[in-house]
């Protein structure tokens, strides 16, 4: 009998996807497929407009992480103007962007990836969220985590002149420098946001590696897969978030490539399937394979377990120390097992907070010589950071007077849209046998894309925003004879 | 700054009890200390989504005929779920103005209480990256928070969002003068309770 199942996670907040998966005749998943329809026009859109409203106008590309495209369309732009921003300029950038980043990751851990762990993958779903967490873990937690987004909204304010939406990087540097007072104000909240990282990672001691249950379901097959991985590092091969080359490492862990910012049309091509409006990067000399593990494949992912995977280490003390359980813990670098990538997050929250502390105690950080007047006539230009969900590029070229001619964007989900292809693919095989749907299937399913953290969308959030995760069973008739929903 | 307990000592604690001690998770948070008497006017959506954008338009509308001394608060914002929580935080009513994904006329204007808008999710994630915003309220008030007790929602009908463009489309457009009314008609209803 031929089946058909969707899933169907619509939402308002990212753009819509859905999951086809066919069975074949036997029962088991012959093909699957992860549909995104891509919100139109936006690389259109910014053509005709000045090079300086970019990183303004892309930060509304997506709510979720405006302050990573504001960064990149900085950088990008400060490329097309050949300008150099000073020092201070760069490190006020890089310290809100570790704001920003403590933020992300602790909602993402706690709000959105978490629940699986602290609750557990079969928990009821009525209590898989960060309701039943703070009800298992206590309820001081949910207040230490609003504190932490509190704190990390306050850095971003202060920084980028808006608590979302930052609107003071420009070409050449930042518009407005930050005071002593403010100063001290942000060092002591990176000091309690590294504490509150550290308490993040006892948490995942305690209640993940500490079940066996857990670890098992981390360490076995469903979830792995052995990809290419990509990272940002600096000029020692530490994990940068904000600036430095781009690092690709192969499934053995071996430097494949690293390249510079401008050079990634050289080095990252597009495949394009007929059945999705998305397209999947690759490594362009490694080629396109199809959704296939190995060293011949193309396919990478960008993630925290990626960039922890592409560098020889990260930067700051306590972080390091993680860096070095994580991979003896798991068996080795690299680690391919996907839902490590949340305890990757949290030890990249670690370092997101150290870092924060390091930027704001760097004597030069008050300087007010946060800009340097661009000159040049504007032309090309790449920026890169690397996004709290992957590696995001931005490309723009201009006429002589900086208006926008054409775009390319690259963003952080984007990466991984190969490999969340193949694991919704692998974990959908594993649970669904001769026509049996195994129960969970939804939860199965969606961890296996939730460990990327994947972002397809915008900023648009009219009510009421909704995400109906269905999965229809269709019989050979394309007939639905099963219906199974997330909501309760 | 944080004021709680004992901030990350001891042990993991875990199994608490199954209603929350609200004393409790207030003691740990920081912003019992903000309320204001003021209400909060918002706008959501994109702006640079078409439709989307249209919740921007009404209330900066609004603005406009509004009293400078007034006590509302207007914000435009592109959040949902726990952010948008956050701002809510402090405020003892809150009118949101958003785009409304509908089958009705495009350009209708809607009136509801949040209350009386299912909440698909429950409390599970609405999204791969937030809750639904009554999830998230609920959330809030679990630690303490205080949030508006009565939020109402404005909504415009529309099916025009995935395209880029500052422009709202002639009927959507069209409904900015009665939404504003809506509004005002809401503000001057608060006023007066």
């Amino acid at each position: 009998m031929t089946q058909r199942l969707s899933i169907d996670p619509i939402t308002r907040l990212e753009g819509h996807g859905k999951i086809e998966i066919f069975l074949d005749d036997k029962g088991n998943v012959a093909n699957s497929y992860f549909q995104i329809p891509e919100l139109r026009g936006f690389e259109r859109f910014v053509v005709g407009r000045p090079i300086e409203e970019m990183p303004l106008i892309t930060n509304r590309i997506c709510g979720v992480c405006p302050e990573a495209h504001h960064m990149a369309a900085s950088k990008a732009a400060d490329m097309v103007y050949k300008v150099d921003p000073p020092r201070t300029a760069k490190l006020l950038r890089e310290l809100l962007y570790m704001a920003f980043y403590c933020t992300d990751h602790t909602t993402h851990f706690y709000a959105l990836g978490g629940p699986d762990f602290v609750m557990g993958p079969d928990a009821p779903v009525a209590e898989r969220n960060i309701l039943g967490v703070i009800h298992k873990v206590g309820l001081e937690i949910g207040g230490k985590v609003i504190q932490m987004r509190k704190y990390g909204h306050t850095v971003v304010e202060m920084i980028g002149g808006r608590k979302v939406h930052p609107c003071t990087s420009i070409p050449g540097g930042i518009t407005k420098g930050i005071t002593e007072e403010q100063r001290k104000e942000i060092e002591e909240m990176g000091r309690w946001a590294i504490e509150f990282a550290q308490f993040s990672l006892k948490l995942f001691n305690d209640i993940v590696l500490g079940n066996k249950q857990y670890v098992d379901l981390i360490l076995g097959d469903v979830y792995t897969h052995r990809t290419y991985s990509m990272g940002m590092v600096d000029e020692n091969n530490k994990t940068n978030f904000y600036d430095g080359k781009v690092r690709v490492v192969d499934p053995n862990g071996k430097e494949f490539v690293k390249y510079a910012p401008k050079d990634y049309a050289e080095h990252i091509a597009e495949h394009v399937e007929p059945w999705t409006y998305l397209k999947f990067p690759y490594l362009k000399k490694v080629g396109w394979k199809g959704f296939v593990d190995g060293e011949d494949s193309g396919v990478y992912m960008a993630t925290p377990l990626s960039r922890l995977n592409a560098a020889d280490g990260l930067a700051t003390p306590l972080a390091q120390e993680q860096y070095e359980k994580f991979y003896a813990t798991l068996g080795g670098k690299p680690v391919h097992q996907r839902l490590a990538t949340h305890w990757a997050r949290l030890i990249e929250l670690l370092y997101a907070a150290e870092r924060w502390v390091e930027l704001a105690s760097d004597s030069e950080i008050t300087s007010p010589n946060v800009h340097a007047k661009p000159t040049e006539t504007p032309t090309e230009g790449v920026g890169i950071v690397e996004a709290p969900r992957g590696t995001l590029t931005h490309h723009y070229w201009t006429d002589e007077r900086g208006l926008v001619t054409k775009a390319n964007l690259i963003v952080g989900t984007t990466n991984n849209y190969a490999p969340i292809q193949m694991s919704t693919h692998k974990a959908a095989a594993n649970l669904i046998k001769e026509g049996k749907v195994t129960e969970g299937l939804l939860n199965m399913v969606e961890m296996a894309f939730r460990a990327y953290d994947p972002c397809f969308g915008c900023a648009t959030h009219s009510m009421p925003g909704q995400m109906p995760l269905e999965i229809t069973i269709r019989d050979a008739s394309g007939n639905p004879v099963e219906v199974l929903k997330q909501f309760c | 700054m944080n004021q709680g307990k004992t901030p990350f000592s001891g042990s993991t604690k875990v199994c608490g009890t199954m209603k929350p001690d609200i004393t409790e998770a207030g003691a740990g948070l920081v912003w019992s200390e903000d309320v204001v008497m003021k209400t909060l006017l918002i706008g959501l959506g994109n702006p640079i989504l078409g439709d989307d954008g249209v919740g921007w338009r009404v209330v900066e509308n609004v603005k406009r005929h509004l009293d400078p001394d007034s006590q509302v608060v207007v914000e435009c914002l592109s959040l949902g779920g726990i952010s948008l929580m956050e701002h809510l935080i402090g405020y003892q009513r809150a009118i949101l103005v958003d785009a409304f994904i509908s089958e009705e006329n495009i350009g209708s204007v809607f009136v509801y209480k949040l209350d009386e808008i299912p909440n698909y999710s429950a409390f599970h994630v609405s999204s791969a990256h937030d809750m639904t915003l009554q999830s998230a309220i609920e959330l809030g008030r679990w630690l303490g928070a205080v949030l508006p007790t009565d939020t109402t929602v404005v909504g415009i009908a529309t099916r025009r969002i995935i395209d880029f463009s500052e422009e709202l489309s002639a009927p959507v457009a069209e409904a900015i003068p009665k939404a504003t009314e809506i509004v005002l008609g809401l503000l001057t209803e608060f006023a007066l309770k």
